[in-house]
């Protein structure tokens, strides 16, 4: 009879519940340090082509301003593909190095565009030829975009 | 009689426990989430500044202009008729720039110059951004403040 009333003791022991708190606990904080590392590592973005920006020490800085991505077959302006392009290359230069149809999407977009504050950031394929960047930035600043930044993915 | 019961049983439902299963799911989901979204890249912010032409760049006496080729060879000016002119060669790998030679033509025209403060960088059409940017990163490591794209 004593053998048997000490497994009945053992068996109540074994059914204790789980103390989840300490987990919530623990949940609480990860989830505090994830927010908090999430805030200083940029500015997070997605864009709609494939792009793999080129390295470097840019500032982090949150904007809205309207964004420009360029890959190897497209050109989009706000996340529209705009242009098409040939390995990287317009097919359209002129002499003074600018792209007729990014000028003539540029124009619509500040038609229709409320944001008046002359921003643009260009989000450019590292592999991108520099010819073809100097005509986005040309094109950008004929068009009366007059602060434009350049996209980098963080060096760290 | 019947009122007290139906007291007790309402002293009885005050007295609960929280269920926090659901809570932890939440958590769960929410960092999940947060995992998910940082895969995204995270991008930092320069300053297009554009420079003229390299001509009307270099005629400025204390421009330091440097010119990436399209045969990767790098050509580091500076100074009234480019006074201080330095050509660093190719590597033997075409497919790299001699960075690090970059950085020691800066400093030593930097040594010569007193209030050497802003560089133009010049490439070929052919020359990959990535390059361009590479440049840049070298000339800013080497404390001159305002980097400018030049060639337009």
């Amino acid at each position: 009879m004593k053998r048997k009333s000490l497994l009945r003791s053992h068996a109540k022991k074994e059914q204790l519940e789980l103390q989840i708190t300490s987990m919530a606990d623990v949940f609480v904080i990860l989830l505090v340090f994830l927010l908090k590392s999430y805030s200083v590592e940029g500015t997070p973005y997605q864009p709609k082509l494939p792009i793999s920006p080129p390295v470097a020490h840019g500032r982090v800085e949150k904007s809205d301003a309207l964004k420009l991505e360029l890959s190897a077959k497209s050109l989009a302006i706000g996340g529209t593909p705009i242009v098409k392009m040939t390995e990287y290359r317009f097919s359209d230069l002129s002499k003074d190095g600018t792209s007729g149809a990014l000028m003539r999407a540029f124009e619509r977009m500040q038609r229709y565009s409320k944001d008046e504050s002359g921003k643009l950031v260009v989000v450019a394929d590292e592999s991108a030829p520099y010819e073809t960047i100097k005509a986005v930035l040309s094109s950008a600043a004929n068009s009366g975009y007059h602060d434009i930044q350049l996209a980098v993915s963080h060096a760290n | 009689m019947k009122k007290r019961s139906y007291v007790k049983h309402g002293e009885l439902e005050q007295d609960f426990e929280l269920n926090i299963a659901p809570v932890i799911d939440c958590f769960v989901v929410l960092i999940a989430f947060i995992l998910v979204s940082t895969s995204f890249f995270s991008i930092g912010i320069l300053d297009a500044v554009m420079a003229g032409s390299s001509s009307e760049v270099t005629d400025s006496a204390e421009a330091l202009v440097i010119e990436l080729k399209s045969d990767h060879s790098i050509l580091v000016k500076q100074g009234a008729g480019s006074a201080n002119s330095v050509r660093i060669k190719a590597p033997q790998d075409r497919s790299k720039w001699d960075f690090e030679k970059l950085g020691q033509a800066i400093v030593s025209i930097r040594d010569k110059t007193t209030d050497l403060e802003s560089a133009v960088v010049v490439a070929d059409n052919s020359v990959a951004y990535r390059d361009v940017m590479a440049s840049m990163e070298v000339v800013r490591s080497n404390k001159i403040g305002t980097v400018t794209l030049g060639g337009f």
